[in-house]
């Protein structure tokens, strides 16, 4: 029993596992990402990146969101700032841990940080004001 | 005349000593172990929003430069020759992958490399502790290849934008280590200064 006690304190090796990086961004980012090796099509012909044009819905983007963000091959969901704005709420609500959302620039939107929602969230914790960017506990 | 208004001032200074009350003490120690418990925490979320800024700024240039490439060899190739319209919808794995390392629903470590090795389970030795692999060159099979869907022979600027999106996926996922302690060191700070405020 004791030895049962034992094995359990011993931390176990952390769970590692192998995923992909999701993509939600403009055409030349895409593009690009993909030359590095990025992009993964599987049997169903689902991709793991979304190219958002002028003329792409902001549901298709939320639909796009919310699918990479519950998948469980995805480790890292990279979009572009100006496309996180349209779905501000979302990304100031996800809480989860993995997959992690980074905020990157765009060709013609360089990267606010007053926009990012990681460094409001800091902002907010040194503020004297106690709502925060959204309804926090 | 001097004399009697130093006299009053010394006797303003000495009710000043007896009516200001003495320092509170600490009543607990467990409030200076929170207390310090804080600090550290803090400092640890404000060094690695520094490095996140740092390496945001890496980024920026780094992507600005591949995307000059890229305009670079769409005027040198022609428009048609890059774009969206070339994507492969065939089944193919991604080249490159991340290994997350997690304990306890909390990221430890995000490690970047070739799709075709495995993450071994091995012992950390340190938490956050951020280990990278970079890309073996030889390993690269000419067939998967993503330049092939542009062409065999393609502008030698393509090829300086597909090195510089690499060199950002790297510092994206140093960026993700970056932000992973940000987090988990923000929801630290929540509930140290909830516990702090009970005991108040």
């Amino acid at each position: 029993m004791a030895a049962a006690t034992a094995s359990s304190t011993i931390s176990q090796p952390a769970a590692r596992t192998s995923s992909l990086i999701a993509l939600i961004a403009d055409e030349d980012t895409v593009t690009g990402f993909l030359l590095a090796g990025v992009g993964n099509v599987d049997l169903r012909r689902k991709t793991n990146y979304l190219l958002v044009d002028s003329k792409t819905p902001v549901k298709a983007i939320e639909d796009a969101f919310k699918e990479f963000t519950t998948r469980d091959d995805v480790a890292v969901l990279l979009i572009s700032q100006y496309i996180a704005n349209m779905v501000r709420f979302l990304i100031d609500s996800y809480k989860k841990p993995v997959p992690a959302i980074l905020e990157i620039p765009s060709k013609d939107h360089p990267y606010d940080p007053a926009h990012d929602s990681i460094l409001s969230r800091v902002k907010h914790m040194f503020s004297s004001d106690p709502s925060g960017p959204i309804g926090r506990g | 005349m001097p004399a009697a208004g130093m006299e009053i001032a010394e006797e303003k200074e000495e009710v000043k000593l007896t009516t200001s009350g003495k320092i509170p003490e600490r009543s607990d120690d467990g409030d200076d172990a929170t207390l310090t418990a804080l600090d550290a925490t803090i400092l640890r979320c404000l060094d690695s929003v520094d490095r996140l800024l740092q390496l945001r700024a890496a980024l920026s240039e780094t992507l600005a430069q591949g995307w000059m490439d890229m305009a670079r060899a769409r005027y040198a190739m022609g428009p048609s020759r890059i774009g969206q319209t070339l994507f492969s919808l065939k089944p193919n794995a991604a080249l490159i992958s991340v290994c997350v390392s997690q304990e306890h629903e909390q990221v430890i470590a995000y490690e970047y490399g070739e799709k075709e090795l495995h993450c071994e389970i091995d012992e950390i030795e340190k938490r956050n502790h951020v280990r990278f692999k970079s890309i073996a060159e030889q390993n690269r099979n000419p067939k998967t290849e993503p330049m092939i869907s542009f062409g065999a022979l393609v502008s030698p600027h393509l090829r300086s934008a597909q090195s510089s999106f690499q060199t950002a996926l790297e510092n994206l996922v140093e960026m993700a280590n970056a932000q992973s302690i940000i987090l988990s060191a923000h929801n630290q700070v929540l509930k140290l200064q909830k516990g702090a405020r009970k005991r108040l």
